[in-house]
């Protein structure tokens, strides 16, 4: 019956990383990429690297995806569990770093309002690097929780038992 | 519950709170930049017919020896935080009737760019309108045709016109973004010899 439950919550936590790493940046990425405002202008994407943005989208949304059905699908405070955590969240930096290196974070969008040209740049490095740095408080928690489930192994067998 | 998961709830507590709070920054700073940046709600206020020239060449060598220009902008500050690190770069370009360009007894209309210029205008806090005014004299001129090599007597007129590059950058959302708003080749006025 645990195991089922394990199971059921890993592919549920799996589908919510799918939905917030792959179908919404995707989504979001095809709706600006050609932004047409009525009455107004047209407002276009001027993203070069548009496909490597979204291969890397992909590749890594796919990689954390997976991480996550087999860390939410194994017990709790298991070091299996833990492994998978901490692989999720590197890969999750790796993911975050992806928007930088691919151009993801320097949009560029080109417009034709009421007879003038121009373009808007949106630059959004810092805001990627901050939450990097959250990452990485994330990962000192991952390695802990390695850590400590490895030093209280039977312990939290003895407390699994019981329940 | 074990001391070490007490210690990891308050950590994680604490994580928690860290990303909601630049999550929230972040959703607020894009939500601040469609107000600020709506076609419709002018809060990007330039008036291109505002801008004012004062050219002056020597009577004898034809050789520019005076330069103004200013341009009167405005930025209503619709959004959440306050904008930072304003900054607005013009370049401005001269069309006109080169003589003897090519070939001599033949004229040219050409088109240069003859100055560029960079202020910093600092910052203009939330729910304000800062009004600014962009200058520039003759130490931003790069180069200028001498008096001499212009046609005064083009048809059909203006003798000069003027362009402008014009960029403005700003940083928000407590400098996690940044933004550039350019428009280029805007037609700002023109000189006819009186």
């Amino acid at each position: 019956m645990g195991a089922t439950k394990n199971m059921i919550r890993g592919t549920i936590y799996t589908s919510v990383y799918v939905v917030t790493t792959i179908i919404i940046p995707f989504l979001l990425f095809n709706w600006v990429r050609n932004l047409q405002i009525p009455l107004v202008g047209e407002i276009t994407l001027t993203q070069e690297n548009y496909e490597n943005i979204i291969f890397w989208i992909l590749a890594f949304g796919l990689i954390i995806s997976g991480c996550a059905f087999f860390s939410y699908s194994s017990p709790k405070q298991s070091i299996r569990r833990a492994v998978f955590a901490l692989i999720q969240v590197i890969v999750n930096c790796l993911y975050l770093w992806s928007y930088k290196f691919s151009g993801a974070t320097e949009i560029l969008f080109n417009f034709t309002i009421s007879g003038y040209t121009g373009f808007l740049s949106l630059n959004l490095q810092t805001m990627v690097l901050v939450y990097m740095g959250v990452y990485f408080l994330t990962i000192i928690l991952k390695i802990y929780d390695l850590i400590d489930f490895s030093i209280n192994r039977k312990k939290i067998r003895e407390n699994r038992m019981k329940a | 519950m074990r001391p070490s998961r007490v210690f990891r709830l308050i950590f994680r507590i604490f994580i928690l709170l860290l990303t909601l709070s630049v999550t929230v920054v972040s959703i607020l700073g894009g939500l601040s930049a469609f107000i600020i940046l709506d076609p419709y709600s002018n809060n990007i206020g330039v008036d291109y017919t505002d801008a004012s020239f004062d050219v002056d060449f020597n009577n004898s060598t034809g050789e520019l020896i005076a330069f103004n220009f200013s341009l009167p902008f405005n930025i209503t500050n619709a959004g959440y935080f306050d904008i930072e690190d304003l900054q607005v770069a013009i370049k401005l370009g001269i069309r006109y009737e080169h003589i003897d360009y090519t070939v001599p007894g033949q004229n040219d209309t050409i088109f240069i760019k003859f100055f560029e210029n960079q202020q910093n205008f600092g910052t203009v806090t939330k729910g304000n309108k800062g009004l600014f005014d962009f200058t520039g004299d003759i130490s931003n001129v790069i180069s200028f045709p001498n008096a001499t090599q212009i046609n005064w007597y083009r048809t059909p007129p203006p003798d000069l016109e003027f362009f402008a590059n014009f960029t403005i950058g700003l940083t928000y959302s407590l400098g996690l973004h940044s933004l550039a708003f350019n428009m280029h080749n805007i037609s700002i006025g023109d000189y006819s010899y009186p």
